[in-house]
This record gives structure tokens, sequence and C-alpha cells, in this order.
């Protein structure tokens, strides 16, 4: 349309008509007192209180017929004008509204209301002639139109308020009403126009903040939280449809219906501890209420009596105060953290399994952290059920999430028992491998699985309202069923509740396998270690007899060392060996070097036969089989002590003698690496009080800090060593100063000394 | 402190392989140097380097017994390049120096030199 500089300058030169005009007044009384009339009429009409289209309204009535024949407003909207009112007098009022209404205000540069915003003044048009008209017309229809209306003459006035174009006032003439418009009536004008527009503007002002309300209106409704508003009385006064929508309703007005009390009583809620939330206390709003300033956000678990749904909300409440500071009324903004409390949820509980279920532990154990985890995340109640081989399934782990009666968990732990045949729950989970989602559970059903009056007393004390029947299995194994219980409240498990306990079962029941496998071999280790072993040391006439055993890692780590005394006829027989891995096929091979080397020795009478029974027997073997071992053959002969050693692949002993330690005996083969090998033995004559000392590699092996323990210090170990048992403590000592981190190797040590006599 | 880092250096002319491992043999690092020497029975002669082994336990000697076995069961050559005095201690206490061919760091020619006292 034009520019604001030009703007300006038009209201200016408005208020320069309007001093002009005063200034004339007093010279024409009659006029002067109807132009006050209307001037105080439009001051009157612009109070504000009506719309834009009503204050036009009511100023078009003033001005028609006072004025003009017709009154026209045209305001500025979207950088055009747009026709805001029309009224008209006289018989054809009702065709000259409709008809000026509907037409769009004539182009500059042609005179009228366009024009006159534009230039900033008023535009003065008398006569229209009918070539005026024809120039205005927008088109041949436009003229038949506007020819129709036989106007006369007009005058269009801009309207300005605070410096910014309004629109435009437009005063006719039609042809029957025989007025006709002067100079001096084109300066009232103006002067009106003033007023006029001052009472738009405020028109406007009214508007723009009824539309400031209807747009917070409008924001607070497309808010993705639910904003409820509580007036100084505790009614709900407000609710948008997010609001609406997150306490079950189709729209705003039906949350509205219901009394705060009835909206808060459908839900049960739970502080994020478990603990129940009381709306009196807890309720941000209550608490600003009490006088508190800025009350932390409440966040709560809610769970909807009527549903059984689930969710998590985070309620933030603040005041509207009046002048005197009380509250007014309470704003509540409530977001449905939900899905967020989900995914944390989902992480929490499978870090806790993780965690939980990482490291090797027993399998009771094991099945306990399962339990625990699952409360109260997932349930308020978790039990683990195994098969008892008696055709029931036992509670193996209980957890509660609910302040439980302890008489009731031990009721569950110990007593409760469902039978597998049972039609559903955890014995239909157990029997079809199937996840039993349970809802609404009445009492015909505890009556169908309880085994008797006692135990239906403890399933209807329980009051399980809902529950959720995992089945537990890792490959075949079939391990028991993961049972978690809902009970008091209407909490119903959700998709989500479902799926997260699925996962927890499923990485449970790998980790209840290895728990179970991991406790049978702890158990089988150890009987294996066990056997390795003599019992006790046996008692040999003349000879003292020390050893020391000390197994690699944890005790489930079968080692492939072993030492061994055993009577050979007259002689005694002492054997250190070892066998390479660790594990169960170390034992087992360790089982087999040392029994085949017992029994061929007893019935050869000779090592070195045994030796090579032993062998034979290794390289047969499908799989590698290396062992290596020093035999010393202890005999007395004409009142002196002897020891016959052969060493297989195997380090050879020491010999202590007055103070000084030196390696007796010479390599042979390791056994189980060829077939066609032999044998030889060294004998050694021991003194009284002279020690040999056998030992296996894990000795000379162990890790120190700058390298490993070696021959060397060994021979310093023990070279002032007494006795067998002194030896073998001397050892122990030095290994246990000298070695670095963990032990890498099994340790065993044979001492024997020849007692003096 | 003493370094516990294992190496493993291979080379493969298609004539002779040599699989040189550096570091401890043990139960930890055995496999590798097991896989290595496999990998390379396509070679008519696999030479085990054992200059930069500085410890050896009997996983190692399993190793060299399996593959000494499996290069007579396959028609291969196994070769060993003795390794220090500690290395070579073992094979002297195990009496395997006398069942392996021993040759000097240019892998091609035999001597029994290295086979010690065992």
């Amino acid at each position: 349309m034009t520019d604001a500089g030009s703007m300006r300058r038009a209201g200016n030169r408005a208020d320069v008509a309007r001093a002009a005009l005063a200034r004339r007044l007093p010279r024409r009384s009659d006029d002067e007192a109807r132009r006050l009339r209307l001037l105080a009429g439009v001051a009157e009409a612009a109070d504000g209180q009506f719309s834009i289209e009503e204050t036009a309204q009511r100023l078009g009535q003033l001005l028609v017929p006072a004025l003009a024949d017709v009154v026209v407003f045209d305001v500025v909207h979207e950088g055009a004008l747009r026709r805001l009112s029309v009224t008209a007098s006289g018989p054809n009022r009702p065709r000259v509204e409709a008809a000026l209404a509907a037409r769009a205000p004539t182009d500059p540069p042609h005179p009228g209301p366009a024009a006159a915003v534009l230039r900033g003044e008023a535009q003065l048009i008398a006569p229209i002639t009918e070539a005026v008209l024809r120039a205005s017309a927008h088109d041949a229809s436009d003229f038949a139109v506007i020819r129709e209306l036989e106007i006369r003459a007009g005058i269009a006035v801009p309207l300005f308020a605070r410096g910014r174009p309004l629109g435009a006032l437009s005063l006719l003439v039609t042809g029957d009403s025989g007025r006709s418009f002067s100079e001096d009536e084109r300066e009232f004008v103006e002067v009106l126009a003033g007023r006029v527009a001052l009472a738009l503007d405020n028109a406007g002002l009214f508007l723009e903040l009824q539309s400031v309300e209807a747009q917070l209106s409008a924001a607070l409704g497309s808010l993705s939280e639910a904003v409820t508003i509580i007036n100084g009385h505790g009614n709900l006064i407000y609710a948008n449809a997010t609001a609406a929508h997150l306490m079950g309703y189709a729209h705003p007005r039906e949350l509205l219906a219901n009394p705060v009390d009835a909206i808060i009583e459908r839900y049960e809620c739970f502080h994020e501890d478990g603990s129940p939330v009381d709306p009196e206390i807890d309720y941000p709003g209550r608490r600003l209420l009490r006088g508190e300033e800025a009350p932390a956000p409440l966040v709560m678990r809610v769970v909807d009596r009527e549903t059984g749904e689930q969710g998590w909300r985070a309620i933030k409440a603040s005041a509207v105060r009046d002048g005197k500071g009380r509250i007014t009324m309470v704003v509540y903004v409530t977001t449905d953290i939900s899905p967020a409390k989900e995914v944390e949820r989902t992480q929490r509980v499978l870090a806790a399994a993780g965690a939980a279920l990482g490291e090797p532990r027993d399998y009771g154990q094991t099945l306990e952290h399962l339990a625990e985890m699952c409360v109260p995340e997932l349930a308020d109640w978790a039990a683990v059920v195994v098969p008892d081989g008696h055709g029931y399934l036992r509670a193996r782990a209980v957890a509660s999430g609910v302040a439980a009666d302890p008489d009731l968990v031990r009721w569950m732990r110990e007593d409760h028992l469902a039978p597998i045949s049972a039609p559903f729950g955890v014995a239909k989970a157990f029997r079809e491998q199937t996840v039993v989602v349970s809802h609404g559970i009445t009492d015909a059903q505890l009556m169908a699985v309880a085994t008797d009056a006692a135990d239906l007393e403890g399933l209807r004390r329980l009051g399980m309202r809902s529950a959720l029947a995992i089945p537990l299995s890792a490959g075949d194994a079939q391990i028991g069923v993961l049972s978690l219980i809902n009970t008091g409240l209407a909490r119903r498990f959700t998709e989500a509740d479902i799926g997260l306990a699925k996962t927890v079962a499923r990485r449970a029941a790998g980790a209840v396998e290895t728990a179970r496998l991991y406790t049978e071999r702890t158990a089988i280790a150890a009987t294996l270690q066990r056997s390795m072993l003599p019992d006790a040391l046996p008692e040999l006439p003349g000879w003292d007899v020390a050893a020391l055993y000390r197994p690699a890692g944890e005790e489930t780590w079968v080692g492939g060392d072993f030492y061994e005394v055993m009577r050979l006829g007259e002689d005694w027989l002492l054997v250190v060996g070892d066998v390479t891995g660790r594990g169960a096929e170390a034992a087992a091979l360790t089982g087999l070097m040392r029994y085949t080397l017992r029994t061929a020795a007893r019935l050869t009478g000779s090592v070195t036969a045994a030796l090579t029974a032993l062998n034979r027997e290794l390289v047969d073997r499908r799989q590698q089989s290396l062992c290596t071992a020093v035999c010393v053959l202890l005999r007395e002969t004409g009142g002196s002590c002897v020891a016959e050693i052969t060493c297989a692949g195997h380090p050879t002993p020491v010999l202590v003698h007055d103070g000084s330690a030196r390696y007796v005996g010479r390599f042979g083969t390791v056994l189980g690496a060829f077939g066609d090998e032999t044998w030889t033995p060294e004998t050694v004559t021991l003194d009284p009080g002279d020690v040999l000392v056998l030992y296996s590699d894990g000795v000379l092996d162990t890790v120190g800090e700058e390298e490993r323990f070696g021959a060397e210090r060994l021979e310093a170990t023990v070279q002032t060593a007494s006795s067998a048992a002194d030896a073998v403590e001397r050892i122990e000592t030095a290994l246990s100063a000298f070695a670095f981190g963990p032990q890498a190797d099994d340790t065993a040590v044979l001492a024997v000394s020849c007692r003096p006599r | 402190m003493r370094s516990t880092v294992f190496l493993l250096d291979m080379h493969n002319d298609g004539e002779a392989a040599v699989v040189a491992p550096h570091g401890e043999i043990d139960t930890a690092t055995v496999g590798r140097v097991d896989e290595a020497l496999e990998r390379s029975e396509d070679c008519p002669v696999v030479v085990l380097d054992l200059r930069g082994v500085t410890f050896m336990d009997s996983a190692g000697l399993g190793l060299v017994v399996r593959h000494r076995l499996r290069a007579e069961k396959y028609g291969f050559e196994f070769r060993v390049v003795p390794g220090p005095p500690e290395v070579q201690r073992l094979f002297e206490m195990t009496g395997l120096g006398g069942r392996l061919v021993w040759v000097d760091a240019l892998g091609e020619s035999p001597t029994d030199s290295a086979a010690g006292p065992g």
C-alpha cells in the first residue's frame, strides 16, 4: 500500500486539519451541535468493549443517516483493504449493503478508500459521474452493480491510530437524499476519522487481548504436557487435550465434569522406591498451598485402578497469586514419562541381570539373584520354581518387592508346592515350555492348584491378582519357571513387562544352567582333586616324609600334578608326576597315569617296567597325552639307605647332604611321546639326615617379579634343610615370598629324609 | 619386570616355512604357535625357530612332540632352531633333544650340536 513514512506524514496532516476545524467551529452553530453529538457518540463507541466488527457497526449506525446515506468501513488486513462493514439507509438499504459488502474497494489510483490510505489524505469525489464510475469499476459487471447504486458523491478518509494505518472510512451520498459534500464537510470528516480510528483501535486492542487469550489457550491445548488448573476452591477449572487423554477421556469437557478427588482416587500412585504416594502430602500443588515456595516435581508410578494400566508421571505445580500474594490457582503440568522410564527400567533390569548373572556363582545363589532382580521392577513378587522330582514345582528362590509378611515369604519358600499337572500358571509354563500370562485370577483357580487347605490359605493370603510364568530353559535343560506375581493392586503385566521378563529369563537361564554345572563341577573337581592325592602320607619305618601340594587358580581347576607314596614289595615307591594340560581332561589323564603306574609297578615290581607300560598306554591314546614323572624307590640294604631315581621327562630331584644341595638322577624321555622309549634308574646312597626333594616343574617355573624361581634358587632354598618337613616348609615359604601375581601352575613337592639311627 | 609380550614371526617361501615365536610359550600362547605351525604344513619343510623364546613349559613340549609326530604322519620335515639354554634344558630334561632335527639359524643345514647331552 504505502511506506511507513508517508503514513506518519498523513497522520500529522490529519492533526493539522483537526486544528483548522477547531478554529472554524464557532462560526456555524447548527452544524456545530450536530457534529459535536457525532463526535461524542464516536467517543462513546471507542470505549473498547466491543469487537472491531461490532464497533464498526455501531459507528455506521451513528453516522447514517446523520452524516451520509451509506458508511463503509475498510480495514487494513495483510497488506490490503478488507471490507469490514457497510451501513446504508433508505428503502434500498439491504440491496446497497449487500452489494457494497461484497465489493472489493476501488483500486488506486482511482479515488476511493484504498487511494485515501495510500496517500494518507481524504479523497473527496463529488460529483460521481458515470465516467468516474466506469473508471472505478473493476470490470463490466462491477460497473453495472455500482451504477445501480446511484452513488452521487463520496468522501474516503484514511484511519490512523498510533501512527499506523488501520483502514478507511467512506461516506457516500446516494441519488435520492439530495445531500452533497463540501470541502468543509471533508475537514470535519477528517477530524471524525481521528476519533473513529481511536474507537476501532481500542476495539482492535481488545481483540488482540482476546486473541492473546485464545492463543494461550490454543498453545496450552496443543502442549504435549498435560496442563490442568485448579482454582482456589480446589475445583478443576481447566484441562487441555493432553490432560484429558492422559486420564482416559476423549475431551477436556469430560475430564472437567469429574470432581478432583474422583480423578485422584482413580489411580494408585507410588514413589520411585515403591512406597505409596499420599496425594494430600506429596502432590506439589498441596505443598504449594502449605506454603512451600517451589516444591520439587513429583515423579510417580501410577496404576489405573480400573484398567490396571501402569505408567510413570512427572508432576510440576506452580501457583498463580493475586495482588496480596494469595494463591488463586494452581497450574499442574503433568508429563507422561512412561517411555523414558520404560527405557530406564529396561536398562536397569538388564544391567542388574548382567551384573548378577555375569559371574559364576553357586546355583542357589544365582536363582536368588534372578528373583531379586525382578522386584519391584517387574512385579510385586518373584519366585523361581523348579521341579522337586516328585511331580511338583517348588520355590528355590523367593523375592518380594512389597512389604510382605515374613510368614507368607516363608510359606512360599518352604511350604508351597504347585502340582506340575495343574492346568495353568507355572505348571502349564513348565509343561508346555511357554509363557503363561494370567490376569484376574479367581478363587476357583486358586482352589484348583492348592495342594491342601493350608496351601489354599497361603494362596489366598498372597492375594495374587495377576501372574506371569516364564519357562527357564538352557538348551535341552528345563530348569524351572520364573514366576512373577502381582498382588493387592490391579497392576497388570504389560507387553513391556512380558518382553523384559522374557529377556531376563533367557539371560538368567544360561547363567542358572552354568551355575548348576559350575556347582556340579566344583563338587566333581573337589572329589577328583581329593582322589589325586593320598588321603594321608603313610608311615614309613625309618623314613620321614613330607609333602606340599598347591593347585593353581581356583579349586575347580583340577591340576595335573600329583604325588604318591606306595609300598612296593619290601620297598617304598615315591612318585611326583605331572600331566600337560589342565581341567577335567588333565584330571582324567592324571587318574589314568597314577593308577596305571601303581598297578604296573605292583604287577611287575619294577619302576622301569611300570614306566614302559604307562608310556605304551599313553602313546596309544587317541589324544596326545604327555606326562612326566620322577620315581624314587627307597630301599634299605645292609644298613644303608639307597634311592633308585628314575626321571621321565621330569626335573631331577635335589639331594641335601651335609648342608649342601645337588641335583641327582639322570634325565629320561617324557611319557606318552614315543612308543619305543626305555628308562634307566640312577642309584644314590642316602646317609642318615640326608633329604631328597622331589618336585614338579611348577616349583621352578613359579613367576617372580623379575624372573622365575629356577633350579639354583631351589638348591639354595633347601641346602640347609634338616628334615623332609623342614625342606617342604622352606620351599613353601620361599615360593610364597617369591611369587608375583597369580600362581600359573600346580606345585607339588615330596621330600623324604633318612632318619638318623 | 618380566616381559610378557608374545609375538609370532612367520615366513613362508613355498619351500620352507619358518615360525618364530618371541616370548614365553605356555598354555596362554601355545595355541597361536600350534595354529601357525599347522598352517605351514603345506610346505615340505617346517621350521620352528626357538631363538626368541624366553620360557617354555610342558605346553611347549607337547607342541613340539605333536608337530614332530605330525611330520612323520603327513610326510613333511619338521626342524627346530635351538632356543636359549633355559629352553634347551627342557629338551634335555625330557629326552626330546635326540628325537628332533636341529638346524642352525638359516634353517637349512641340519646339525645335531644343539641336541644337548639329553
